[in-house]
């Protein structure tokens, strides 16, 4: 399930098993209901690491070192792609120890900077540019 | 009689109130569901997104063990 944490909104559904696969269709849904930038990405600690870099990746040719077979093109994320993810210890019996937050693909600078302008406009209800961002309106520009 | 419904009165109740049928009722629920399927998934179009929560919910859809 994807939501838009500063609406509640439910983006996207998807049901099936737990598994990459899965995870890839679900990513390629959310992609295909947006204007196919990429935005943050917050999960917990599963495979959506490879199923974002399948959709928001791009393959990058590697230089011939002039020995050997030429190399296989790398899988790289796309420069704006931002995934975050929460990392929970748990003990034997499900409690929970410790909360990790793991910074995979972009800064921690740029994502801080997302959550900034979240809270920024969750405290001014009225600003203009969370009635753009709420209630799913479209961008005009 | 939608706004009715969402304020949380009975399909029953509102054929009383409003002095309609059933078959009405049902009927213009299922009208307005198709025109919030469809301005959902205009407004879905090109939507753009700043961030993203992705959660799981699971559930055992099968018995875990055969019954005695």
């Amino acid at each position: 399930m994807a939501v838009l944490p500063d609406s509640s909104f439910i983006h996207t559904q998807h049901h099936g098993e737990r598994n990459l696969g899965e995870a890839t269709d679900f990513i390629s849904q959310i992609k295909a209901n947006s204007d196919k930038k990429a935005p943050l990405f917050a999960s917990d600690d599963w495979f959506y690491e490879k199923a974002l870099l399948v959709h928001y990746g791009f393959d990058q040719t590697l230089p011939y070192a002039g020995r050997g077979r030429y190399p296989h093109p790398k899988r790289l994320p796309l420069p704006d792609l931002k995934y975050v993810q929460v990392q929970k210890k748990r003990d034997d019996e499900g409690r929970l120890l410790k909360i990790k937050y793991a910074v995979v693909y972009g800064t921690p600078k740029e994502i801080e900077a997302v959550f900034k302008n979240a809270e920024r406009c969750k405290a001014n209800p009225a600003d203009p540019l969370l009635l753009q961002k709420i209630c799913f309106s479209r961008r005009t520009s | 009689m939608l706004r009715l419904l969402s304020s949380g009165m009975g399909q029953n109740a509102i054929c009383r109130h409003e002095d309609v049928t059933g078959d009405s009722v049902r009927s213009w629920i299922i009208l307005a569901s198709e025109q919030v399927s469809a301005f959902t998934e205009y407004m879905h179009r090109d939507m753009h997104l700043d961030q993203v929560q992705i959660d799981e919910f699971w559930s055992f859809i099968r018995k875990k063990r055969e019954l005695k």
